[in-house]
């Protein structure tokens, strides 16, 4: 992985922090000169996991625009907002006000980063708010979590954009087994996208897949 | 034909051949750009839309992207394709450059959130939040009593003893202090030491504060009591207002309460037990926060499993009729639940060889060619049905497919007639028993 906006601290990954002397969830800090580099906890946010466990393909690039589905309190949010710069625009929607609330906190400072409530499974209630992006990220835990990557995908990804989604097994089915489950999502997201990369994301996190995907 | 979209930039037409034919660009300030686009989502045509039409051909047919009078809508709109590809083209046109485009969008996505924020409805959170601060104040105020006994037992440890009741004994140190005769106990003859009355003082004053705990834990009765009336008026009338407030607390909100099946209601509470025998260990939990009630606590074991049941199903339609906000059937579901009781209160005890014992590997299935079914249907007793006056069922004649469905059904034989291990001997439990060894229970906890 060579992604030149995510950094290296030995075994740990960080990003260059757009808005200096700002914590957002209590992560590590490190101090070279002017730079403030923010130290990115796996356990806590599952891009970061995915880098942990060796993912390759990291289409980011200054001043891009992604569309961040579930976007929660803002954890990995945040790094994407470092990640993408103060030109680009991170599109964050999330449908649980509690979570909004800590979200609208981060994007104070982090002016990319454009908090939306609203419910993922309805693209149609905020399609007229935001424009065309260059990714998709896609971190909701429900039952139909790759049809929703995809609905949004149909309206909102530019031609040759990317998809990122961390699968929960266990949200999608309970009893049945993780392997069956991500086949069956694979073969979804085949029919419009090439799958990159697929990752396991054990142990960081329990029943979990990262897939990577660009559109045909 | 001209397709018209809206965006947060402004409004904006196009043609058929994907060419932008006409704008209407909103205001730079972002709150009144916000008002002028949530008033483009409504039904009536806002004035911006109004001067749009103006800079278009009245002959050629306008369809928009939502409901509007009198004109036609599609979703999604190429329009709204075409906006959404080149915003920031379009937004250069009315001289934005690019670090101002950030910074409206940031401006107006910003404030349509606010507003999308301000309007939820937010009284069944109030309820919640209400009775988890009630759950606070128990736990607080059994942590200050403990304290409160410690202290006051160095000067007169038989107070302790012979007030058990929390609430009387933080009374006796607030208002008594000092050692009284109590019952049959003379405070002469107490091992406790004595005490400056400076030091008795400071206990006064704590015991004054676990009184003014207790003083808000009743209030807040009051308030989820005033409240549950307003909000989930059905619920609280079958099973109180503090217990409802439990469930739609563990719900959530008013609307998934409303969206849940009885039989997630009945094992609201019960998750552990629910995803263990998910995974084929144990049985199914029979309730979870409805336990509480009163209802299943009052029924013998044998039948908690159905009053249960009924209980859910009472609960399942009040929760609906509060979100829903229909006409107030509480009187007659409770009166339901009451009769519902007594019915099975007086249904004949069933015989010790028919109950299943729990963790019992052998299912009653197969005995002597007879389904379970067969079995219990042969031990029931000849009283009328029961008959519900609120039910899900409005006897509505059942329809072709649903026939077709029950004939299919019986011509497949049933799978719980074969006989598959169960339980503790499926090579799964064998392979999860580890795992779950914490679950299992000790004999002297087994009934």
């Amino acid at each position: 992985m060579s992604n030149q906006n995510i950094y290296n601290f030995g075994r740990e990954y960080a990003t260059l922090s757009i808005a200096p002397k700002k914590k957002v969830y209590d992560e590590k800090i490190i101090r070279r000169g002017k730079d403030e580099f923010r130290i990115w906890d796996p356990t806590k946010s599952k891009l970061g996991a995915a880098l942990q466990k060796g993912l390759k393909t990291t289409p980011f690039f200054k001043g891009m625009k992604i569309l961040y589905l579930g976007a929660a309190n803002g954890t990995t949010p945040s790094h994407i907002s470092d990640i993408i710069g103060e030109k680009g625009l991170l599109y964050s929607v999330e449908f649980s006000p509690r979570s909004i609330r800590d979200l609208i906190s981060v994007s104070r400072s982090r002016k990319n980063l454009i908090p939306i409530l609203a419910d993922a499974r309805m693209p149609d209630t905020y399609a007229n708010r935001i424009e065309k992006v260059d990714l998709i990220y896609c971190d909701v835990a429900q039952p139909d979590q790759t049809e929703i990557l995809l609905r949004n995908a149909k309206l909102f990804l530019k031609k040759g954009g990317h998809l990122m989604i961390a699968i929960k097994a266990r949200s999608i089915n309970v009893v049945r087994r993780p392997k069956e489950i991500y086949a069956e999502q694979r073969a979804k997201l085949n029919k419009d996208f090439n799958i990159l990369e697929e990752l396991n994301l054990h142990p960081l996190e329990k029943d979990h897949a990262f897939f990577v995907a660009k559109s045909r | 034909m001209y397709y018209i979209t809206t965006s947060t930039l402004g409004l904006f037409a196009v043609d058929d051949k994907n060419n932008l034919v006409a704008s209407q660009f909103f205001s730079d300030d972002a709150k009144i750009a916000a008002r002028q686009y949530n008033e483009s989502l409504k039904k009536e045509l806002s004035n911006e839309e109004k001067e749009l039409l103006k800079k278009l051909k009245k002959d050629d047919a306008i369809i928009f992207e939502i409901k509007k009078e009198r004109y036609d809508h599609i979703s999604p709109n190429p329009a709204g394709d075409y906006v959404r590809s080149n915003l920031f083209n379009l937004a250069s046109k009315n001289n934005l450059s690019a670090a101002d485009f950030s910074i409206y969008q940031y401006a107006i996505n910003f404030e349509l959130t606010k507003y999308t924020m301000q309007s939820q409805h937010i009284d069944d959170k109030l309820i919640i939040q209400a009775v988890s601060a009630i759950d606070d104040l128990d736990k607080t105020i059994n942590i200050m009593c403990m304290r409160l006994r410690e202290w006051y037992s160095l000067y007169f440890p038989e107070a302790s003893e012979k007030l058990k009741d929390n609430e009387r004994f933080a009374k006796y140190v607030s208002e008594v202090l000092f050692r009284k005769d109590l019952d049959n106990f003379r405070f002469e003859e107490t091992i406790g030491s004595d005490m400056k009355k400076t030091d008795l003082e400071e206990e006064r004053l704590f015991a004054k504060s676990i009184e003014s705990l207790l003083i808000q834990r009743k209030n807040l009765e009051t308030y989820i009591d005033k409240k549950c009336r307003e909000v989930i008026p059905n619920m609280a009338a079958i099973i109180g207002a503090e217990q409802a407030s439990r469930i739609l607390a563990h719900a959530g909100s008013t609307e998934k309460l409303a969206k849940f099946p009885s039989s997630t209601i009945q094992i609201l509470g019960a998750e552990k037990a629910l995803f263990r025998y998910l995974h084929n260990v144990g049985t199914s939990p029979k309730h979870g926060l409805i336990f509480n009630t009163g209802y299943i606590q009052r029924t013998p074991r044998e039948q908690r499993g159905k009053i249960a049941r009924i209980l859910a199903s009472k609960l399942s339609l009040a929760s609906k009729i509060d979100h829903y906000k229909g006409e107030f059937k509480g009187d007659l579901l409770k009166a339901d639940m009451e009769k519902a009781l007594e019915h099975v209160l007086r249904a004949k005890p069933k015989l010790k060889k028919d109950r299943v014992q729990k963790f019992q590997t052998k299912r009653p299935h197969s005995v002597e060619g007879q389904t379970h079914g067969q079995r219990h249907m042969a031990s029931k007793d000849n009283r009328p049905p029961f008959k519900h006056s609120v039910s899900k069922k409005d006897n509505k004649p059942k329809t072709h497919g649903y026939e077709n469905y029950l004939n299919e059904r019986q011509a497949k034989p049933s799978h719980r007639h074969e006989e598959k291990p169960h339980g503790r001997n499926t090579e799964k439990a064998k392979s999860t028993k580890d795992t779950f060894r914490k679950f299992k229970k000790k004999k002297h906890q087994r009934r």
